[in-house]
Protein backbone atom coordinates (compact mmCIF):
# COMPACT_ATOMS: atom_id res chain seq x y z
CA UNK A 1 0.00 0.00 0.00
CA UNK A 2 3.15 2.41 1.10
CA UNK A 3 4.68 1.62 -2.34
CA UNK A 4 1.81 2.44 -3.77
CA UNK A 5 1.71 5.77 -3.05
CA UNK A 6 4.88 6.72 -3.59
CA UNK A 7 4.35 5.36 -6.83
CA UNK A 8 1.04 7.52 -7.18
CA UNK A 9 3.62 10.85 -6.16
CA UNK A 10 6.01 10.00 -8.05
CA UNK A 11 3.21 9.78 -11.12
CA UNK A 12 2.10 12.92 -10.10
CA UNK A 13 5.28 14.80 -10.00
CA UNK A 14 6.40 13.41 -13.51
CA UNK A 15 3.70 14.44 -15.19
CA UNK A 16 4.23 18.22 -13.53
CA UNK A 17 7.45 18.50 -14.31
CA UNK A 18 6.87 17.58 -18.00
CA UNK A 19 3.76 20.01 -17.85
CA UNK A 20 6.43 22.87 -17.02
CA UNK A 21 8.71 21.52 -19.48
CA UNK A 22 6.25 21.73 -22.38
CA UNK A 23 5.31 25.10 -21.49
CA UNK A 24 5.67 27.17 -24.37
CA UNK A 25 8.31 29.62 -24.42
CA UNK A 26 7.49 33.17 -26.20
CA UNK A 27 8.97 34.80 -28.73
CA UNK A 28 11.84 37.22 -28.90
CA UNK A 29 11.12 40.92 -30.36
CA UNK A 30 14.18 42.50 -32.19
CA UNK A 31 14.68 45.80 -33.63
CA UNK A 32 16.43 48.86 -34.34
CA UNK A 33 15.40 52.41 -34.99
CA UNK A 34 17.06 55.30 -36.26
CA UNK A 35 16.17 58.65 -37.38
CA UNK A 36 16.16 60.28 -40.61
CA UNK A 37 20.01 60.33 -41.08
CA UNK A 38 20.17 56.50 -40.10
CA UNK A 39 21.28 57.37 -36.71
CA UNK A 40 20.60 54.87 -33.96
CA UNK A 41 18.26 56.66 -31.77
CA UNK A 42 18.89 55.89 -27.79
CA UNK A 43 16.21 56.60 -25.15
CA UNK A 44 13.13 55.99 -26.78
CA UNK A 45 10.02 54.09 -25.33
CA UNK A 46 8.91 51.00 -27.67
CA UNK A 47 5.67 49.15 -26.66
CA UNK A 48 4.40 45.75 -28.19
CA UNK A 49 0.21 46.55 -28.50
CA UNK A 50 -1.46 43.55 -28.72
CA UNK A 51 -5.11 42.00 -27.89
CA UNK A 52 -4.08 41.32 -24.37
CA UNK A 53 -3.33 45.30 -24.30
CA UNK A 54 0.05 47.40 -24.02
CA UNK A 55 3.26 45.78 -22.88
CA UNK A 56 5.54 47.88 -20.18
CA UNK A 57 7.98 49.58 -22.31
CA UNK A 58 11.60 48.96 -23.43
CA UNK A 59 14.25 51.85 -23.85
CA UNK A 60 16.34 51.66 -26.91
CA UNK A 61 20.21 51.34 -25.95
CA UNK A 62 22.98 53.62 -27.03
CA UNK A 63 22.54 51.18 -30.23
CA UNK A 64 18.90 52.31 -30.82
CA UNK A 65 18.44 48.62 -29.89
CA UNK A 66 15.14 47.13 -28.19
CA UNK A 67 14.25 43.42 -27.28
CA UNK A 68 10.87 42.09 -25.77
CA UNK A 69 11.05 38.46 -24.74
CA UNK A 70 8.89 36.02 -24.04
CA UNK A 71 6.25 37.61 -26.32
CA UNK A 72 2.90 35.01 -26.99
CA UNK A 73 3.59 33.74 -30.32
CA UNK A 74 1.15 33.01 -33.21
CA UNK A 75 -0.64 36.72 -33.14
CA UNK A 76 -0.80 40.10 -34.48
CA UNK A 77 0.83 42.84 -32.61
CA UNK A 78 1.63 46.49 -33.30
CA UNK A 79 4.99 48.23 -32.57
CA UNK A 80 4.96 51.70 -31.51
CA UNK A 81 7.92 53.95 -30.52
CA UNK A 82 7.44 57.05 -28.49
CA UNK A 83 9.94 60.25 -28.60
CA UNK A 84 9.17 61.35 -25.12
CA UNK A 85 5.50 61.66 -25.59
CA UNK A 86 4.97 61.87 -28.86
CA UNK A 87 4.09 58.89 -30.66
CA UNK A 88 6.70 58.68 -33.67
CA UNK A 89 6.39 55.45 -35.45
CA UNK A 90 3.29 52.33 -35.04
CA UNK A 91 2.87 49.42 -37.51
CA UNK A 92 1.41 46.21 -37.20
CA UNK A 93 3.86 42.87 -36.78
CA UNK A 94 3.22 39.36 -36.73
CA UNK A 95 4.87 37.62 -34.30
CA UNK A 96 4.79 33.63 -35.20
CA UNK A 97 8.92 32.93 -33.41
CA UNK A 98 11.74 34.96 -32.84
CA UNK A 99 11.06 38.19 -35.07
CA UNK A 100 13.90 40.82 -36.08
CA UNK A 101 11.83 43.96 -37.07
CA UNK A 102 14.68 45.33 -38.94
CA UNK A 103 15.60 48.56 -38.62
CA UNK A 104 12.47 51.19 -37.94
CA UNK A 105 12.83 54.99 -39.40
CA UNK A 106 11.15 57.56 -38.15
CA UNK B 1 6.04 35.29 2.50
CA UNK B 2 9.36 34.04 1.41
CA UNK B 3 10.97 30.73 2.82
CA UNK B 4 13.13 33.10 4.79
CA UNK B 5 10.34 34.61 6.43
CA UNK B 6 8.67 31.22 7.41
CA UNK B 7 11.81 30.03 8.82
CA UNK B 8 12.31 33.40 11.06
CA UNK B 9 8.31 32.84 12.01
CA UNK B 10 9.20 29.33 12.88
CA UNK B 11 12.25 30.38 14.88
CA UNK B 12 10.72 32.43 16.87
CA UNK B 13 7.69 30.02 17.56
CA UNK B 14 10.14 27.67 19.01
CA UNK B 15 11.65 30.45 21.31
CA UNK B 16 8.23 31.59 22.18
CA UNK B 17 7.01 28.41 22.60
CA UNK B 18 10.74 27.46 25.18
CA UNK B 19 9.69 30.69 27.05
CA UNK B 20 6.35 30.18 27.63
CA UNK B 21 6.60 26.24 28.38
CA UNK B 22 9.60 27.02 30.66
CA UNK B 23 6.62 29.29 32.63
CA UNK B 24 4.35 26.52 32.67
CA UNK B 25 6.80 24.09 34.09
CA UNK B 26 8.23 26.95 36.77
CA UNK B 27 4.24 27.03 37.91
CA UNK B 28 3.23 23.60 37.57
CA UNK B 29 6.37 22.68 39.70
CA UNK B 30 8.23 20.04 37.47
CA UNK B 31 11.32 22.28 37.22
CA UNK B 32 12.28 24.88 39.62
CA UNK B 33 14.69 28.22 39.85
CA UNK B 34 16.51 26.84 42.98
CA UNK B 35 20.50 27.07 42.78
CA UNK B 36 21.50 23.47 42.00
CA UNK B 37 25.22 21.81 43.27
CA UNK B 38 28.29 22.19 41.64
CA UNK B 39 27.80 18.46 40.17
CA UNK B 40 24.65 19.21 38.81
CA UNK B 41 25.12 22.55 37.26
CA UNK B 42 24.29 22.71 33.30
CA UNK B 43 27.21 23.21 31.31
CA UNK B 44 27.12 24.34 27.54
CA UNK B 45 29.98 24.50 25.21
CA UNK B 46 30.64 25.21 21.08
CA UNK B 47 34.04 24.21 20.24
CA UNK B 48 35.86 26.06 22.54
CA UNK B 49 34.28 29.93 21.30
CA UNK B 50 31.86 29.63 23.66
CA UNK B 51 30.82 28.27 27.12
CA UNK B 52 28.11 28.93 29.17
CA UNK B 53 27.40 27.16 33.29
CA UNK B 54 24.84 27.70 35.05
CA UNK B 55 23.51 26.75 38.36
CA UNK B 56 19.76 27.86 37.85
CA UNK B 57 19.22 24.95 35.13
CA UNK B 58 15.71 25.93 34.22
CA UNK B 59 16.88 29.75 33.38
CA UNK B 60 18.41 27.94 30.51
CA UNK B 61 14.78 27.27 29.04
CA UNK B 62 14.22 30.98 28.68
CA UNK B 63 18.01 32.07 27.73
CA UNK B 64 17.65 29.48 24.66
CA UNK B 65 14.29 30.30 23.94
CA UNK B 66 15.51 34.27 23.31
CA UNK B 67 18.12 33.23 22.15
CA UNK B 68 15.73 31.72 18.92
CA UNK B 69 13.84 34.70 19.39
CA UNK B 70 16.55 37.33 19.13
CA UNK B 71 17.92 35.44 15.84
CA UNK B 72 15.03 35.13 14.16
CA UNK B 73 13.91 38.68 14.63
CA UNK B 74 17.82 39.81 13.78
CA UNK B 75 17.65 37.27 10.44
CA UNK B 76 14.28 38.47 9.20
CA UNK B 77 15.38 42.16 9.37
CA UNK B 78 15.18 43.21 5.95
CA UNK B 79 18.29 44.32 4.39
CA UNK B 80 18.73 47.38 2.98
CA UNK B 81 20.76 46.68 -0.49
CA UNK B 82 20.22 49.49 -2.25
CA UNK B 83 22.83 51.59 -4.02
CA UNK B 84 23.28 55.40 -4.10
CA UNK B 85 24.67 56.76 -7.65
CA UNK B 86 25.25 60.56 -7.31
CA UNK B 87 26.83 63.10 -9.98
CA UNK B 88 26.34 66.05 -12.32
CA UNK B 89 24.25 65.98 -15.73
CA UNK B 90 25.41 68.20 -18.48
CA UNK B 91 23.19 68.29 -21.57
CA UNK B 92 23.89 69.42 -24.76
CA UNK B 93 23.52 73.23 -25.32
CA UNK B 94 20.25 74.43 -26.70
CA UNK B 95 18.30 71.30 -24.68
CA UNK B 96 15.43 72.95 -22.41
CA UNK B 97 13.36 71.36 -20.22
CA UNK B 98 14.71 67.90 -19.90
CA UNK B 99 12.12 65.79 -18.68
CA UNK B 100 13.02 63.31 -15.76
CA UNK B 101 11.20 60.93 -16.04
CA UNK B 102 12.42 60.27 -20.03
CA UNK B 103 15.77 59.24 -18.30
CA UNK B 104 17.15 56.29 -18.46
CA UNK B 105 20.37 54.80 -16.52
CA UNK B 106 21.56 51.29 -17.09
CA UNK B 107 24.70 49.06 -15.42
CA UNK B 108 26.20 47.60 -18.57
CA UNK B 109 29.43 45.40 -18.24
CA UNK B 110 32.51 45.12 -20.61
CA UNK B 111 33.09 41.68 -19.39
CA UNK B 112 33.73 39.68 -22.67
CA UNK B 113 32.05 35.71 -22.13
CA UNK B 114 33.72 32.84 -23.55
CA UNK B 115 31.22 30.41 -25.32
CA UNK B 116 31.64 26.64 -25.07
CA UNK B 117 29.31 25.69 -28.42
CA UNK B 118 29.53 22.01 -27.50
CA UNK B 119 27.57 22.36 -24.07
CA UNK B 120 26.20 25.74 -24.77
CA UNK B 121 27.91 26.80 -21.37
CA UNK B 122 29.41 30.41 -20.97
CA UNK B 123 32.00 31.98 -19.06
CA UNK B 124 32.91 35.20 -18.13
CA UNK B 125 36.52 35.78 -16.38
CA UNK B 126 37.17 39.38 -14.88
CA UNK B 127 37.59 42.00 -12.36
CA UNK B 128 34.04 42.92 -10.87
CA UNK B 129 35.05 46.06 -9.65
CA UNK B 130 36.53 47.52 -12.82
CA UNK B 131 34.51 46.95 -15.77
CA UNK B 132 31.13 48.27 -15.22
CA UNK B 133 29.87 51.46 -17.19
CA UNK B 134 27.27 53.10 -16.23
CA UNK B 135 24.72 54.26 -19.40
CA UNK B 136 22.52 56.82 -19.42
CA UNK B 137 20.14 57.54 -22.33
CA UNK B 138 17.54 60.30 -23.04
CA UNK B 139 15.47 60.45 -26.01
CA UNK B 140 17.73 61.37 -29.21
CA UNK B 141 21.11 61.14 -26.65
CA UNK B 142 23.40 59.24 -24.47
CA UNK B 143 26.17 59.04 -22.20
CA UNK B 144 28.63 56.40 -20.75
CA UNK B 145 31.00 56.39 -18.19
CA UNK B 146 33.08 53.70 -16.45
CA UNK B 147 32.58 52.98 -12.72
CA UNK B 148 33.39 50.87 -9.79
CA UNK B 149 30.13 49.45 -8.47
CA UNK B 150 30.93 46.16 -6.78
CA UNK B 151 31.07 46.85 -2.78
CA UNK B 152 29.80 50.33 -2.56
CA UNK B 153 26.36 51.63 -1.46
CA UNK B 154 27.70 55.10 -2.48
CA UNK B 155 28.95 55.65 -6.24
CA UNK B 156 30.32 59.02 -7.12
CA UNK B 157 29.45 59.35 -10.99
CA UNK B 158 31.46 62.72 -11.48
CA UNK B 159 30.43 64.64 -14.31
CA UNK B 160 28.31 62.88 -17.21
CA UNK B 161 27.72 64.61 -20.41
CA UNK B 162 24.82 63.73 -22.65
CA UNK B 163 25.91 63.64 -26.18
CA UNK B 164 23.12 64.35 -28.74
CA UNK B 165 23.09 61.20 -31.65
CA UNK B 166 20.19 61.22 -33.39
CA UNK B 167 17.20 64.63 -34.15
CA UNK B 168 13.79 64.27 -33.39
CA UNK B 169 11.90 64.28 -36.65
CA UNK B 170 8.65 65.71 -37.48
CA UNK B 171 6.21 62.94 -37.03
CA UNK B 172 5.64 60.94 -40.23
CA UNK B 173 1.95 60.20 -40.79
CA UNK B 174 2.42 57.12 -42.57
CA UNK B 175 4.56 55.94 -40.20
CA UNK B 176 1.34 55.58 -37.35
CA UNK B 177 -1.29 53.18 -38.40
CA UNK B 178 -4.58 53.14 -36.32
CA UNK B 179 -5.55 50.74 -33.63
CA UNK B 180 -8.36 48.88 -34.53
CA UNK B 181 -10.79 49.50 -31.55
CA UNK B 182 -10.46 45.97 -30.57
CA UNK B 183 -7.74 46.07 -28.81
CA UNK B 184 -7.64 47.11 -25.35
CA UNK B 185 -6.05 50.23 -24.11
CA UNK B 186 -5.51 49.38 -21.28
CA UNK B 187 -1.82 48.35 -20.47
CA UNK B 188 -1.40 44.59 -20.31
CA UNK B 189 1.10 42.10 -18.97
CA UNK B 190 3.84 41.35 -21.64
Amino acid sequence: MKKNLWLVLLGMLVVCLSATAQRPRGAAVTGVVVDRQERPAPGLAVFLVGPQGRSAPRTTDRYGKFLFTDVPSGQGYFIEVYWGRDLMYRKPIAVQADTNLGVLRL
Amino acid sequence: MTANDLGAMAGCLCGLLMVIGGMILLYTGAISLNRTSKEEAVSLEFKRLFHLTTHYPALGLFVIGLAFIVTSVTLSRPRDNRITMSGLLTVPAGTTDLDPQDLRLSLESSLKPQFDSSTNGITVDGDPTTMWQVVITYPGMFAAKPVQVLGRRNIPLGSIALVRVAEKPPVNLANIASLPTTIAKSDGGL
